[in-house]
């Protein structure tokens, strides 16, 4: 019996988490059915014979890379440290825009490279464009706690903690704004993407992949400011905050879309 | 062995835990595929999304100011004649019926008017066809009233709240769609006649049925299978009246 119970924790660990490291699952699908429909043809042939195949089954292949031992030392890959003056300065490889530039350059001169790298540096790059639009995924030098922290969501019924869902910053962004919805394929997210955010669509192509962070720097400092460890978050708050999801999506879409249209043009 | 009992266990749990937003957003998707070119662009206008993104909606702001108040229509109560209750306005027919009179004039009203009065539509008809959404005095209260899933305690109205996907598992509102969503035009145009207190009062006959096919303290796996069919034949059958009726009251409320 205790193994039972072994078990069943354990699993039930493992589905809770699964979808809880940046975007999730869900959100690179739906980031990755976006970008797809914004590819040129020449991008979108070029991308899916380096791959094998679409970008959206590739879409989460680095997060796989965190739970081997070998390749552990990715998992500071998936966040960016904003400095203290507000900006993407850092040159530490360990950091998630570093990363992305370094197989931004990789596939730039793919012809120089074996191609089990080129299709690394290519899903990699899939990734980390999404990954660095995530709330989430972006902490601040002078904020210690930005890096993932534990806090109170209240249903609006009590704001005391004892009656609240605890949970932590990263589940809010990869689960719990894509929960809400219930049985949402990826696809459908797509659609209201579309749907709430096309207008602004080719406003978000411009900048560069640190000017990108800087804005998500800007965009994520007042949420964490507003929610510190240990606190209890309102429900209306919790709600008004799915805004910045949509958006932060929609960015993620367009943006990784110009990246691989300027690789392979 | 042991690790297939535990899957089972976890995979149970799990499942009973994925409350009422499933079964609103297939509802509310399949009423979308009936909604006429001009309602449709209209709901698009005001929600800058589709129906089924703000079918949980009435849930997640219940009990936040200043939307208390609509934490009391998402139930209608019937008596022991099944005649309807109008509980001082707090009864979901009776507020559909408010906001389909206030929609007649849409032109008029403000844009938050209608797309609050949007939301609520999407969620109230949805709900008041939710078996567990009658309630009634000659019946248990929901709180003392629980039944059993693979072993696991659970109510009688999560139990009807998480019905669609606990009884197609794995499903998304699409396949709902294209599995379930196959009346005739005909079948749904006798389904959408009328007002949500006539349909309300077929709900408050015909939902007595759900406290006889699963009695109380009854472990729902264990039921006899013509038992379980009928559960999900009356799981379907309110999702899809949920569904036309929903689609009926915005092409009737946006028709040129």
């Amino acid at each position: 019996m205790k193994n039972v119970i072994k078990y069943a924790v354990c699993l039930v660990f493992m589905l809770s988490v699964a979808d809880a490291w940046a975007w999730g699952k869900r959100g690179h699908e739906v980031i990755s059915i976006l970008a797809t429909e914004r590819l040129t043809p020449q991008t979108k042939r070029a991308v899916e014979k380096i791959l094998g195949g679409d970008m959206r089954s590739n879409s989460n292949w680095l997060d796989g890379l965190r739970t081997q031992e070998a390749t552990a030392y990715t998992n500071h890959w998936h966040n960016t440290q904003i400095d203290k003056e507000g900006r993407s300065s850092t040159q530490s490889e360990k950091d998630g825009i570093v990363q992305l530039e370094r197989n931004i350059e990789i596939l730039r001169h793919r012809a120089d490279h074996s191609d089990s790298l080129v299709v690394a540096a290519l899903r990699t790059v899939i990734h980390l464009v999404g990954d660095l639009h995530c709330v989430a995924c972006i902490s601040f030098e002078d904020i210690p706690y930005s890096d993932n922290f534990t806090f109170y969501r209240s249903d609006g019924k009590s704001m005391k903690k004892e009656k609240c869902q605890k949970m932590t910053w990263d589940k809010l962004w990869s689960k719990w704004y894509f929960d809400i919805h219930g049985i949402f394929s990826s696809e459908m997210f797509a659609r209201e993407i579309r749907m709430c955010q096309g207008d602004k669509f080719e406003e978000y192509m411009h900048g560069t992949p640190r000017t990108w962070v800087e804005e998500m720097g800007r965009e994520a400092r007042p949420l964490i400011e507003y929610i510190k460890p240990d606190q209890v978050l309102d429900n209306a708050t919790s709600y008004n905050w799915e805004l910045i999801h949509e958006r932060c999506l929609a960015k993620a879409s367009v943006r990784l879309a110009v990246v691989l249209n300027d690789i392979f043009k | 062995m042991t690790l297939a009992i535990a899957v089972a266990v976890v995979v149970a749990t799990l499942e009973v835990q994925a409350w009422g937003r499933d079964g609103h957003s297939a509802i509310a998707y399949m009423a979308e595929q009936h909604l006429t070119p001009q309602a449709r662009e209209k709901c698009h206008h005001y929600l800058r999304h589709s129906l089924a993104y703000y079918a949980s909606w009435q849930d997640h702001w219940r009990f936040t100011d200043p939307y208390k108040e609509i934490h009391y229509w998402h139930t209608s109560k019937v008596d022991a004649h099944n005649n309807l209750l109008e509980n001082g306005g707090r009864a979901a027919y009776v507020q559909i019926e408010r906001i389909r009179k206030e929609m007649k004039d849409w032109r008029s009203l403000d844009d938050s008017t209608i797309v609050v009065n949007l939301k609520l539509l999407i969620h109230m008809v949805g709900d008041m066809h939710c078996p567990s959404h009658t309630s009634y005095p000659d019946q248990p209260a929901y709180k003392d009233y629980n039944i059993y899933c693979s072993g696991k305690k659970t109510g009688f109205h999560k139990f009807w709240d998480a019905s669609p996907s606990y009884l197609h598992k794995g499903w998304t509102c699409e396949d709902f769609h294209r599995n379930i969503d196959t009346m005739t035009r005909r079948q749904i145009a006798k389904i959408v006649k009328g007002t949500a207190d006539a349909w309300e009062r077929v709900n408050g006959a015909e939902m007595r049925e759900v406290y006889k096919l699963i009695p109380h303290d009854a472990e729902y796996t264990a039921l006899p299978e013509q038992d379980r069919k009928r559960a999900v034949e009356i799981c379907e059958l309110q999702m899809l009246r949920g569904a036309y009726r929903l689609a009926y009251v915005l092409n009737e409320i946006f028709k040129e």
